[in-house]
């Protein structure tokens, strides 16, 4: 009946598009500081649920949440910030009753190992910034990463923004901070303390800075997920001892 | 003009090789290369000019060397001071008559302009009839206006001796007949001694003051 | 003045550069392929063509890493010249222009290897030196091919994302080339400004288009180009 090149495109077809949608599947788009933790408990959650496979997506917040917007057919979503999350509930794309926010970070300022730089506040960088030791400061794009957006509102806070964005060097992510200070192309760089603690080597962090409201992390199923039931037991096992445990150790505090 | 000759050279590899050996002595102000087509005169010729490194031997013009392999002594192309016509002229196709004579009059890294007028320059063009057609392109040219061209071309450098590779092979008979007596002419007026390869007899006979012939990259005794 | 022109003008600014730079490299190393002959020449060939074929994300981590601070390269930069090339245009420029040289250089020697090598001994026999026979007779007769080349460089340049965000970041008015801009403003979630940028880059390869298709004609390298 049909032609063996019908059957060839056939299977081609099936085969390029089957793997698209797999039943057990989870994907989750989470905030770049997550890397680490997460990994670790997707995989305890999958030895936890044979059935279940996580799939991942680290980028920065604003990042993920516009694939989101656009119909990435995101399961479950972890940000960095309230603001990103805010925001995807205000597009709609949010499952109802399902946020719940899971652990807290601190923000701090990282320099290279070998840096000579010895502020311990904000107000001796702005004096290190004016003296030229300070040249190039890593921060998140503020529009799209949350930790470039706290860094902004405590600069701006202390008058010192329009300085500092003098010297600023975008970066896509929390990571991308962290690799252009590991790296010693920038000065200096603000990411969180658990990003800090990734690469104990490579920086140092310099000092921690107070933020006006808690840097806290919501994470919450979205609405075009698939199996909406083993997305919510993914968020519940994130909330749970077990898994608060696991993200202690990686630098995060309880919400 | 003594033309001091002794060259070897092998072309091409294994099977196909192709060795070129020719030794002679000449001293006349008209020299003949002939034999049948790919008996080595032209490589013969480009050796003579510089434009091909033999292996061994020695060239030696006038007492002068310019090419001693023991010595290692190899004097450039340009030093050497020759005017040379390739067999089809390779007249500079994206530059004018007036351009291509101009050539050899400067030796800047800018050819010389379409309104050049170096003395020299217009005079050749007027000898060969040339100036009306000082600002053609080559491939606007007939035979004959090419070769006159390229002979411009190679006496506008003030060379001390002309090399001819079968100068009159790309033109029909009674062209040739013309040519044959114009060169002929131009060599009596200026004294400049010549060395030409041909295969056609006639050449022989109207230019051969001393005729070398070469078969099979060998020069026949 | 506007993002998205600022934007334009700065990937117009590198691109040219990139090919400025690129394209006399290609050119000279074009060159050199087409008129020595030594062993491992076909090696070197393939080696030089790597930077078309190689991710530039690849690209932009060796280069990184060759000429980031702490780089074998980048190092002597800074201690010598104190230049430090992350985060500069001029860093975008040599990502732009080192994935983009191997269009010229294949073309140039292709260019070059058509040219009757006649010519070139004609010109020597008349007393010229070897830069004087390049500039007066091998170039302006290879000209069309190496311009083929060029062009592609160029869109090539100014398309350059992987490598150019490694080396150089994304600082707007430095280093924020047009290709960055959309990735960056479709990230912020700036559909409108996304839609600007992509209608600009989109108008700009169409203009370029045709611009090529008028100045080098299909026809390239043909036998009979150096011997009229």
């Amino acid at each position: 009946m049909f032609t063996t090149l019908q059957r060839v495109v056939a299977a081609l077809g099936v085969a390029f598009f089957a793997t698209l949608a797999h039943a057990a599947d989870v994907t989750v788009s989470a905030a770049a500081s997550l890397t680490n933790a997460f990994t670790e408990l997707g995989k305890t959650f999958e030895s936890q649920n044979p059935r279940a496979k996580i799939l991942f997506n680290f980028a920065a917040s604003g990042a993920l949440l516009q694939q989101i917007a656009k119909g990435a057919p995101v399961d479950v979503f972890a940000s960095a910030d309230e603001e990103t999350m805010d925001q995807a509930q205000k597009q709609d794309l949010v499952e109802p009753g399902t946020r719940v926010d899971f652990v807290r970070n601190a923000l701090v300022v990282v320099v290279p190992s070998d840096s000579r730089l010895t502020a311990k506040s904000l107000a001796e960088f702005d004096a290190a910034a004016v003296d030229g030791r300070l040249s190039r400061i890593a921060i998140g794009q503020p529009a799209s990463v949350p930790v470039g957006r706290y860094a902004k509102s405590v600069l701006e806070q202390a008058g010192l923004w329009a300085k500092v964005e003098r010297r600023m060097i975008g970066a896509q992510s929390v990571r991308q901070v962290l690799d252009y200070v590991a790296r010693g192309e920038v000065d200096a760089g603000f990411v969180y303390a658990t990003d800090a603690a990734v690469m104990p080597d490579k920086v140092r962090v310099l000092f921690a800075v107070p933020t006006p409201t808690p840097i806290r992390y919501p994470i919450a199923v979205m609405k075009a997920a698939g199996d909406k039931a083993l997305a919510t037991r993914f968020t519940q096992f994130i909330a749970s001892p077990e898994a608060q445990a696991v993200l202690a150790r990686y630098g995060f505090a309880r919400p | 003009m003594k033309w001091d000759v002794r060259i070897a050279r092998r072309m091409g590899r294994g099977e196909r090789a192709f060795d070129l050996d020719v030794a002679f002595d000449a001293d006349a102000s008209r020299l003949v290369l002939f034999g049948p087509s790919g008996a080595g005169k032209s490589l013969t010729l480009q050796a003579i000019a510089g434009l091909l490194r033999p292996d061994a031997g020695h060239v030696a013009v006038d007492g002068q060397v310019v090419f001693d392999q023991a010595s290692r002594r190899n004097v450039r192309p340009r030093d050497r001071h020759f005017g040379y016509l390739f067999q089809d002229y390779a007249l500079f196709p994206h530059l004018t008559v007036r351009q291509n004579v101009a050539f050899g009059s400067t030796h800047g890294l800018t050819n010389p302009s379409r309104r050049d007028d170096v003395a020299r320059v217009s005079e050749w063009l007027a000898t060969f009839e040339l100036d009306t057609l000082a600002d053609r392109f080559p491939e606007q040219l007939s035979g004959g206006q090419r070769q006159r061209t390229a002979l411009a071309r190679a006496l506008v450098a003030q060379p001390r001796a002309l090399l001819l590779d079968e100068p009159f092979a790309a033109l029909d008979v009674p062209l040739r007949g013309r040519l044959r007596e114009e060169l002929l002419a131009l060599q009596a007026r200026t004294g400049l001694p010549m060395i030409l390869i041909s295969h056609d007899p006639v050449d022989v006979e109207l230019f051969g003051e001393r005729v070398v012939t070469i078969e099979h990259g060998r020069v026949r005794p | 003045m506007e993002p998205a022109w600022v934007a334009l003008s700065l990937s117009l600014k590198v691109a040219l550069w990139a090919t400025a730079v690129g394209g006399i490299v290609g050119i000279a190393i074009g060159w050199i392929l087409a008129h020595t002959r030594f062993p491992g020449r076909d090696v070197v060939d393939s080696l030089l063509l790597l930077p078309m074929v190689l991710p530039p994300t690849v690209l932009g981590y060796y280069l990184l890493v060759l000429v980031g601070r702490r780089g074998t390269i980048g190092a002597w930069l800074e201690s010598t010249f104190g230049i430090h090339l992350i985060f500069t245009w001029q860093g975008a420029v040599i990502a732009a222009a080192i994935v983009s040289f191997p269009f010229v250089c294949k073309s140039a020697r292709a260019a070059f290897e058509e040219v009757d090598p006649r010519y070139e001994q004609a010109a020597r026999v008349l007393g010229l030196g070897e830069a004087a026979v390049f500039f007066r007779i091998t170039l302006p007769l290879a000209w069309r091919g190496i311009l083929a080349g060029l062009l592609l460089a160029f869109t090539r340049a100014l398309g350059e994302f992987g490598a150019t965000l490694m080396i150089a970041g994304s600082i707007p008015g430095r280093t924020q080339t047009l290709s960055i801009a959309v990735y960056e403003a479709v990230q912020a979630g700036e559909d409108a400004l996304a839609n600007q940028l992509v209608a600009i880059i989109s108008v700009t390869a169409v203009v370029i288009l045709v611009a090529a298709s008028r100045l080098a004609p299909a026809r390239i390298g043909q036998r009979d180009l150096g011997r009229r």
